[in-house]
């Protein structure tokens, strides 16, 4: 299949929902044949569904990334189904808003095995996996606009978010001095409409346009605009890109 | 691949690159439908603005003369400006909207080129909160140079295909960005 990621078989976690499953049929659509993970079987075979319908390849893993067993199962199956590994998007996230005096050590602790550790292993992993298809690689982190700046009420997920961005400047410094080099950039989307703002906010349009008028474009956040910037980072078009903070977020951290 | 853009007639101005950037910003804008121009003439097809920023090193600020310094920092500065200001208001005009790049001058060690690079970075940011609501968005792409972690120097080619994806409709949503290209340099 031709496109920007012809013939790559890429892991997308977290794609049963939002950003990771725009992202998994955009990349199916430029070529790539796509390990989509997440925990919701029946969204999983929803996506692989989609992506089949549009022509392309995929499978759909059930992953819990912050558990070293799930990672080494889900390397396994995409090795044996689709092919040696060239890229992974550690998409898969946890985010809830609640004041700092009520967060809990659990309310922590449980965004954090997913947002930060669960990024650590998708990184570790996928260099182990990538190594081994002896060709070069790229690996996307889905961070946030708030793992550059705060938000009242998100004291745990900026921390998590402010992890990620360390761990991804590091492991690019790791990844380049390997040969084949290794690419590591993070996303740092603003306010996307998925389910995980509509969890939380609720998804009333009066909202989306409130959040709209918030932002510098006077528009609101897509998944497929992320998925857009995480072919970028896959791509070849950013072979010299790496260990960056890519900002896609209508301009609301410009001010 | 490239549906959205290709049917589209659009025109880029580029200002200040070099004759081996020029050509490689024409072939990163082609699959998208976008011709480069390096002339001053009107046009209503204008709608994307690249400009690059040409940098005079200075060896050491204490002991070189102040008016080289605001040679290579100020008046480089203030053309990026009035590039801005001119070609916006002929971009705006149109009303459809569109795309600015600035190119900083390299990180290549020679730190007078840095008060340039962030008040580029700035102008950048200020320019994306005004010009957001007519829906142009304005992003800078800071090249590296020299030996970078990856192993190698930043090519013409490298940063043309991050002013294309800056400027093309998979950028819709980045505006006030910084798009670092420069193998990891930045990073460490």
């Amino acid at each position: 299949m031709s496109g920007r990621l012809a013939d790559r078989v890429i892991i997308v976690t977290g794609a049963t929902k939002g950003i990771g499953r725009e992202t998994a049929r955009l990349l199916a659509r430029e070529g790539a044949r796509v390990a989509c993970t997440g925990r919701d079987t029946a969204d999983g075979a929803a996506v692989v569904g989609e992506i089949s319908a549009d022509g392309g390849e995929a499978i759909f893993v059930r992953h819990d990334v912050a558990n070293e067993a799930d990672w080494r199962g889900v390397i396994a199956r995409t090795e044996a189904e689709l092919g040696p590994v060239r890229g992974v998007v550690n998409n898969a996230g946890a985010f809830f808003v609640k004041p700092l005096a009520d967060t809990t050590e659990d309310d922590f602790q449980g965004i954090f095995d997913v947002n930060v550790l669960g990024a650590f292993l998708g990184v570790k992993m996928g260099f182990e996996a990538i190594a081994r298809s002896g060709a070069s690689g790229a690996i996307v982190m889905v961070s946030s606009l708030m793992g550059q700046v705060g938000f009242p009420g998100a004291t745990a997920y900026c921390a998590t978010k402010g992890a990620v961005t360390g761990l991804t400047k590091t492991a690019a410094l790791e990844g380049a001095a390997m040969k084949p080099s290794i690419r590591v950039n993070s996303l740092h989307p603003g306010v996307i409409w998925t389910p995980m703002i509509t969890g939380q906010f609720g998804d009333d349009p009066a909202l989306a346009d409130a959040f709209a008028a918030d932002t510098p474009l006077k528009i609101i956040g897509l998944p497929r605009y992320m998925a857009d910037a995480i072919l970028f980072l896959l791509s070849d078009e950013s072979a010299h890109v790496t260990g960056i903070e890519l900002t896609v977020d209508g301009g609301r951290g410009a001010d | 691949m490239k549906e959205e853009s290709a049917a589209s007639h659009r025109l880029a101005r580029v200002i200040g690159a070099t004759p081996g950037l020029e050509a490689a910003l024409a072939a990163a804008l082609a699959p998208d439908g976008i011709a480069v121009t390096l002339g001053q003439e009107d046009s209503q097809d204008l709608c994307i603005l690249v400009f690059v920023a040409q940098a005079r090193c200075v060896e050491s600020f204490v002991s070189a003369a102040a008016g080289s310094v605001f040679e290579g920092l100020g008046n480089e500065l203030k053309t990026a400006y009035f590039a801005l200001k001119t070609n916006v208001t002929a971009i705006r005009a149109q009303g459809v909207g569109g795309a600015v790049v600035f190119v900083a001058p390299p990180s290549d060690g020679h730190r007078s080129f840095d008060a340039l690079r962030q008040g580029l970075r700035l102008l950048t940011k200020s320019a994306a909160l005004e010009l957001g609501p007519a829906g142009i968005r304005v992003n800078i792409v800071l090249p590296g140079s020299g030996e970078t972690p990856l192993g190698r120097a930043c090519t013409d080619a490298d940063i043309a295909a991050g002013v294309a994806f800056a400027v093309s409709d998979r950028a819709h949503f980045m505006t006030g960005a910084d798009l670092v290209i420069d193998g990891g340099r930045m990073a460490q």
